[in-house]
């Protein structure tokens, strides 16, 4: 098998000048021929089991660089969906209704979802002020989540969260993401928007789906061109 | 045209890619007969020389002949050569240990002839560690000729040491032997099977060249208990022996160093030195085997006095020889000077205790020089086999082992390194596979960097200072100047860590007020062993790399425990 000298380092996770001089010291199961190594595959997994180095033909790169990239909190938004007029008028009946609302869930992860939201409330209320919630659950959820969206909630009648602030909230994000860092980045963006209060004013009235969306574009251009 | 290409690049034969074991073994054979027809070659032009300078022995002036001989030498190998004078195994073993085992051509013919001049004409020296060094060079050329690996190198530089001495020996065990302990101290699958080959084939050339004749043939001894008890003091006077031929040596090689002559004018004085002592004990000249074959055959005529000042002389006239700039090796003085050890010994003995039932005197001389090589060289095993192996009395096993251990112990008591080791040892170059040293000398700077800080300007407020901080995955921030790029301080985050939540400091200091302006920093070429001690001493745990006045990355300890682990376990695995 050929491949080039850097993709081979790149695939055994290894510097550059490392492979070169183990192949220089015939340390390693590659023959060096111009830029390109030449090798056995079976035999360089071998080898690279022995040395306790994975060799990996991954496409996983390209993957991590999407995670915490551009347009996140917009993505996640699109993914979760917005609706207007929820009901309910306690935490509990609001928070059943919003679970109902998350796409693609069967009854029991359902179920659970709502255990661990409340579960989470119990901590402490995940009203932020000015009238918005941010409610998640306590842990990541096992399944059910393969992607971070959040389903943006317009209540029909504004509701005691017992927020920080004591407002009565009117506005719910339900954040929902399948690992902590996702949660941790997508919150923080989050509350970046909230920080400011002409978007706290822009979701006092109602905007749709489209709207929202571009609003949240602006602001995450904001952040992105800041560098946070 | 492909076809003539391939046959030089052996190595990217899809059958050989793989598992080179059977390439090594078959280039091996070739290797162990170029440096056996090697040794022959020294071997022969001595007989010739000795031969031709005979009848000028007797002649008055013939004390100038050494002189002569070491001049020419001298000259020979710095004029010509261009190389430095010595016996050459602690170059093999340097290169070995840094280089993969790169020597060059010319080395593997300058040594023969150098040493073929000084040994010929009377000098105080021995053929094999020129021999080792020309077989290692012609294993090393083999090697490069067929573009083959470091690994494969090495392998086959130990195959042209272990051919060279089985080939001048007519001993393949002590070839294999010498070479595992002295010129490549590992002991893998994978080297010893293409230098046993290499040295069967050495030894074979031989004996198709000069018949197959053991060098100095013994006759049967019997050894009984006493001779056990015997031995031991024997071990104590050849570590003694060795003791002293190592701090002659040295000795000498400090005066010979003061006196501000032209080095090929200091080989001459040695030589004359040399030449003048021969008058005295003619015993003292040439490499000596002469004299060792008589003392073995018990046929040596003079009592202990004489046993003992020959002796004396032998291990001067080494000195004068080697340390004033002739060229040859230890090797044959060694065995020399301990058969004198062994057999004044054994006279004393017999002076003391008249009615001691002793062994002839030809099994003393023989464990004598086991001894004093074991001392010498402080590999007990090369010893042991190469008496074994040149004397072809296996009889004499027990106390030979007892005299090789011992004196092997004595000798390291007082100097820790071997005579072919000291140099390197001293200037800390004695880098042996799978340990400390090696590990860190193989790993570049280059390989350990990391090259994901993020440099910051000096007239950075500390507010605009955070957003680097919140961006960063690292703990420091070289500081640049913002027009020429030079590298001027680091910020370390624990050093500022206080000042990071004072609201107050973030916009009335700058970055160039909190920077650390005087950091310790690393260079390229900067050895990893020096770099570590560093950090040791000031308590760091990474240093920035430093290049042109330019930062070019971080040197952590976290990350060099990474490819340390990685280095040692890809040098100490056995080869795939």
């Amino acid at each position: 098998m050929k491949l080039t000298i850097d993709e081979i380092a790149r695939r055994l996770e290894l510097n550059l000048d490392t492979l070169e001089r183990w192949i220089r010291q015939g340390r390693i199961p590659v023959k060096k021929r111009g830029d390109e190594g030449i090798f056995n595959e079976p035999e360089l997994k071998r080898w690279a089991v022995a040395q306790r180095r994975s060799y990996t033909v991954s496409t996983q790169g390209n993957r991590s660089e999407q995670d915490g990239g551009t347009c996140m909190l917009t993505t996640a938004m699109e993914q979760g969906g917005c609706f207007t007029g929820v009901g309910g008028s306690t935490t509990e009946t609001v928070l059943k209704a919003c679970v109902e609302l998350v796409p693609g869930l069967s009854t029991e992860t359902a179920q659970e979802l709502y255990i661990q939201l409340m579960a989470r409330e119990e901590l402490i209320s995940t009203g932020v002020g000015k009238g918005v919630a941010i409610p998640h659950p306590r842990n990541p959820l096992g399944q059910g989540i393969e992607t971070p969206m959040i389903i943006t909630c317009f209540l029909e009648n504004p509701v005691d969260f017992k927020s920080i602030d004591d407002l009565p909230v009117s506005v719910l994000f339900l954040l929902l993401n399948p690992s902590i860092e996702d949660h941790l980045n997508l919150l923080s963006r989050l509350s970046f928007c909230l920080r400011e209060d002409s978007f706290v004013r822009f979701l006092k009235t109602y905007p749709n789906e489209e709207q929202l969306l571009d609003m949240v574009k602006k602001m995450e251009a904001k952040i992105e061109s800041k560098g946070i | 045209m492909k076809k003539l290409i391939s046959w030089r690049y052996p190595a990217r034969l899809p059958f050989f890619r793989m598992d080179d074991r059977l390439l090594l073994i078959s280039i091996g054979v070739i290797v162990g007969i170029c440096s056996g027809l090697a040794a022959i070659g020294l071997n022969r032009s001595l007989i010739f020389m000795l031969e031709g300078l005979h009848h000028l022995r007797h002649l008055w002036w013939a004390f100038l002949l050494p002189a002569a001989g070491a001049m020419a030498s001298s000259i020979f190998l710095e004029k010509i050569m261009k190389e430095g004078a010595g016996h050459g195994v602690p170059e093999v073993i340097y290169s070995v240990s840094r280089y993969g085992g790169l020597l060059r051509f010319r080395s593997s013919f300058s040594r023969l002839i150098s040493a073929c001049l000084t040994i010929g004409s009377g000098g105080s020296a021995g053929p094999e560690a020129p021999v080792v060094m020309s077989g290692a060079a012609i294993g090393s050329t083999i090697a490069r000729f067929f573009y083959l690996n470091d690994r494969q190198r090495t392998t086959l530089v130990g195959c042209g040491a272990a051919g060279a001495i089985a080939g001048i020996f007519n001993a393949p065990l002590t070839g294999i032997i010498f070479t595992m302990e002295i010129i490549l101290g590992e002991w893998s699958m994978v080297n010893i099977i293409p230098i046993a080959v290499a040295a069967v084939s050495g030894a074979e050339i031989s004996r198709i060249l000069q018949g197959n004749s053991i060098v100095f043939e013994s006759s049967g001894f019997h050894i009984t208990g006493v001779d056990l008890f015997a031995s031991l003091g024997l071990a104590v006077v050849a570590s003694f022996a060795s003791v002293l031929l190592t701090r002659t040596l040295r000795r000498m090689h400090g005066v010979s160093s003061k006196v501000k002559v032209p080095l090929w004018v200091r080989a001459g004085i040695g030589g004359c030195a040399v030449g003048l002592l021969g008058f005295v004990v003619p015993e003292a000249m040439g490499e000596g085997y002469h004299s060792i074959h008589a003392m073995i055959q018990g046929v040596f005529k003079g009592g202990m006095g004489i046993a003992a000042i020959a002796f004396l002389a032998k291990i001067l006239a080494t000195s004068l020889t080697l340390g004033w700039g002739g060229s040859g090796g230890i090797f044959a003085p060694c065995l020399v000077i301990g058969s004198f050890a062994g057999l004044a010994y054994h006279r004393f003995v017999l002076f003391a205790f008249p009615s001691a039932m002793l062994v002839n005197e030809g099994c003393f001389a023989l464990l004598g020089m086991a001894g004093m090589m074991s001392g010498i060289l402080q590999a007990p095993l090369t010893g042991i086999f190469l008496i074994l192996e040149i004397t072809g009395s296996y009889e004499v096993m027990l106390p030979l082992i007892i005299v090789s251990a011992i004196s092997t112990t004595i000798t390291h008591y007082f100097e820790p390194a071997s005579f072919y080791h000291k140099d390197l040892k001293e200037r800390g170059e004695l880098l042996r596979p799978g340990t400390d040293s090696r590990v860190l000398a193989d790993i570049s700077i280059r390989e350990v960097i990391e090259r994901d800080c993020i440099a910051v300007s000096p007239h950075t407020l500390l507010r605009e200072f955070l957003y680097t901080v919140k961006r960063s995955t690292r703990n420091y921030f070289p500081v640049e100047d913002e027009e020429t790029g030079r590298f001027l301080g680091m910020i370390r985050l624990e050093h500022i860590r206080p000042y990071l939540f004072n609201s107050v400091m973030y916009d009335t200091v700058f970055v160039e007020q909190i920077m650390d302006a005087n950091p310790e920093t690393v260079r390229y070429d900067d050895n990893l062993s020096e770099v570590l001690e560093t950090m040791d001493a000031k308590r760091l745990f990474s240093m920035p790399v430093v290049s042109n006045d330019r930062f070019v990355g971080m040197v952590s300890k976290a990350t060099l425990l990474d490819k340390y682990r990685d280095e040692l376990n890809v040098q100490t695995s056995q080869a795939f």
